[in-house]
């Protein structure tokens, strides 16, 4: 099937004529011409000019709404940005087809290797591709609208890494949205009730009174250091894997963890003596077996509610 | 309410691509740990994006590792394996290098024994060893014990000075090769006659070695003992020829044929540098003096012939050797070395001609030219006489 770009380059350049506009200054627009070698995803200068204008005027710089931003401040914003990959995503978006030439060029193939990695599987990360690409062509559609996901690539982290979290998030989404999917003519798979859980026997005091200082003590925790606790203990990373993701030495990590549980055990010393307790029974408490404590680590660490975010994740 | 699948409560996938790759603002960047802390979506999508970085990075890696259009080698696949395999394939072969080895012989030492008086001139008692024997035999021995027996000689030789009565009759393997004369060890006292080498236990006990190496070597120079008379007499008729065709080829061909023979046979300098001439075995035997000893020094001049014997008489023949006459002394000293001298029209130029092997020096005077001889004693004073019988110093 003949898969075209969503947009003409015509009708591009017509939307981007509605964005609010920005005085850029014309030197910096030369530099970051210059710099980002637009020309070779087919973009004139003016359609370049248009994209950067919108990406300013979208983020005002950085800025607080309201502030105009100077040419020090404008040329800050922009150096910070992965301008060269926002450029050329902004040209496929806005339906460029030299751009898009380029772009299959350079992210086609390493795509695929991408989502059979998130999957597992071959046939499953072609798919996931494959339907990425119809996304990023415009072949959906919301409420009347082609839509291109690359339009809400921002440019603070590289092209390559953007697709990839855009192809993890869709893997995980659509795990989490299947998993409870069974089939209903599988005999081992028949919806088995769980039986009623036996009524807790009235757990000793000092019991109770850890279970809250644990409680407490984990959510006073940075968020930091709740995030390697959790990694670690409830998604069962490795050392090695917490530090790739936070592109530290495996050391680090392990000293961090170290000190994120000395600061919970102290906490949770600190807040059974505050409950009453003696420093005698309270370590005597914190020597308690572990599986008499009614205590689900993974709803502690996950209980505390995060910010939400007002951007939307792409859809 | 779920919030994991409410994706407006998550962060987009710009902001955590940024995450990960540590590019937000501190402020930006606890506020993601904040949410991931307590996310597990956004967690898994993180670690899912990790793992697919590293698959989309592996092969931009060894990319830029290797140049485009550089071959990849056969062997580097092998490269680890090829350490085992030398290892293994250098214990084999040590391993037949210890099995095949022979078992190592005791160092050889060749050693000069003087024969009794009177042996020589017996053709039924020769030396047990002439140059040819000595030669033929020398590889089985050692090139270290030739050297011990050459130094063992010398080391004798001047300990013990050269006695008449027990003239030297063998040398050693280094001397074979040419026929300057060398100085010869005297024998050891009470040791039997012939050449025997003997072998030398490393510094200690060498009396079981050398009987047994004096057996081996008494086989081998009896085994070969007759490729050594016909060798001997095949040189020597050789240069006997080679000396008549050059005295009757003129005198400009002889100097230079001479000269060519004096340089090869003398390369150090001539008889007067070797202070104890010697002689061979085989020369030795044929030569019947009156006085049974053997000659050391002889020279040829058409049918007459001078010799000194190890006692230091010196003989005169004048039928080529059948007769001889012992010339009265007129000198004092004790004659060395008999020789031909230069005549006053320069034609009598001496020729050094090797009898045998061993560097028994002798010379002929050409036909056409008189005689002239020389005779030199061992306090190095020179003798001259035209005839043979008649001296005066010079």
């Amino acid at each position: 099937m003949e898969i075209s770009p969503l947009q003409s380059a015509e009708s591009a350049e017509a939307a981007l004529s509605a964005v609010p506009r920005m005085a850029l200054h014309p030197a910096l627009q030369e530099e970051l011409w210059r710099e980002c070698s637009a020309q070779k995803s087919g973009l004139t200068k003016a359609e370049f000019t248009a994209i950067i204008v919108r990406i300013g005027a979208a983020q005002n710089c950085g800025l607080a709404p309201g502030i105009v931003p100077s040419r020090e401040q404008q040329a800050a914003f922009f150096h910070s940005l992965r301008l060269g990959d926002l450029v050329l995503a902004q040209a496929c978006a806005a339906g460029n087809e030299r751009a898009w030439e380029q772009f299959l060029a350079l992210y086609q193939q390493p795509l695929v290797r991408a989502a059979i990695a998130i999957t597992g599987s071959d046939t499953l990360g072609r798919d996931l591709a494959g339907s990425l690409y119809a996304e990023l062509f415009g072949l959906t559609e919301r409420e009347g609208e082609r839509r291109c996901p690359l339009s809400s690539y921002k440019g603070r982290g590289s092209l390559a890494g953007w697709l990839r979290t855009i192809l993890a998030q869709r893997h995980v989404d659509h795990c989490r949205r299947s998993h409870r999917e069974l089939p209903i003519d599988d005999p081992l798979n028949s919806f088995d009730p769980p039986a009623p859980e036996p009524q807790p026997a009235n757990p000793p005091a000092e019991l109770t009174v850890l279970d809250k200082a644990l409680e407490t003590a984990l959510g006073r925790q940075a968020a930091e250091e709740r995030f390697l606790l959790a990694a670690y203990y409830v998604d069962g990373q490795t050392l090695l894997q917490i530090a790739r993701v936070l592109r530290v030495h495996e050391a680090t990590v392990s000293r961090k963890m170290h000190r994120a549980i000395d600061r919970v055990r102290n906490q949770v010393m600190k807040n059974l003596r505050d409950a009453g307790l003696s420093r005698r029974a309270a370590e005597e408490a914190l020597g308690a077996d572990p599986r008499d404590l009614n205590i689900n680590l993974k709803k502690l660490l996950q209980s505390s509610q995060p910010d939400p975010f007002q951007e939307k994740a792409v859809r | 309410m779920n919030y994991t699948l409410q994706p407006d409560l998550h962060p987009d996938a710009d902001l955590l691509n940024a995450f990960a790759e540590q590019v937000l603002p501190e402020r930006e960047q606890a506020r993601v740990f904040g949410h991931i802390a307590a996310c597990s979506r956004c967690r898994q999508i993180l670690y899912l994006a990790q793992e697919a970085a590293e698959v989309m990075e592996a092969p931009a890696r060894v990319a830029a590792a290797r140049p485009e259009g550089e071959k990849k080698a056969w062997f580097a696949g092998w490269r680890v394996t090829w350490v085992p395999a030398a290892g293994f394939a250098a214990l084999i072969a040590a391993a037949i290098t210890l099995h095949f080895r022979p078992a190592p012989q005791p160092p050889e030492v060749a050693k000069a024994i003087v024969p009794e008086m009177g042996a020589t001139t017996n053709p039924s008692i020769r030396p047990p060893a002439s140059p040819e024997t000595v030669r033929t035999s020398t590889p089985s021995v050692p090139a270290n014990a030739r050297g011990v027996a050459d130094s063992t000689a010398q080391r004798e030789s001047e300990a013990e000075p050269e006695s008449p009565a027990s003239p030297p009759t063998v040398v050693g393997a280094s001397n074979l090769s040419s026929a300057q004369p060398q100085p010869v060890p005297p024998p050891p006292s009470g040791s039997g006659q012939g050449f025997t080498a003997q072998p030398v236990p490393q510094k200690s006990n060498p009396e079981t070695a050398v009987d047994a190496w004096q057996q081996e070597r008494q086989r081998a120079m009896e085994a070969i003992s007759a490729h050594a008379d016909a060798a001997a007499k095949a040189t020597q008729a050789k240069m006997h020829s080679t000396v008549e065709h050059m005295a009757s080829s003129g005198a400009s061909a002889y100097n230079a044929a001479a000269t060519k023979m004096q340089i090869q046979s003398a390369p150090t300098g001539g008889f007067a540098t070797s202070p104890a001439p010697r002689i061979s075995g085989p020369t030795a035997a044929r030569l019947a003096l009156p006085s049974g000893l053997t000659p050391v020094s002889l020279v040829t001049a058409q049918n007459q012939v001078l010799a000194i014997d190890q006692g230091g008489t010196l003989f005169v023949s004048d039928d080529s050797g059948k007769s001889w006459v012992a010339v009265e002394r007129q000198w004092t000293g004790k004659p060395l070395q008999v020789r031909l001298r230069r005549s006053s029209s320069g034609a009598g130029v001496f020729a050094a001609q090797a009898h045998g092997d061993a560097g028994q020096a002798s010379t002929s005077a050409p036909s056409s030219t008189v005689p002239s001889f020389e005779m030199v004693n061992d306090g190095g004073e020179v003798w001259i006489s035209r005839d043979g019988r008649a001296w005066k110093p010079r």
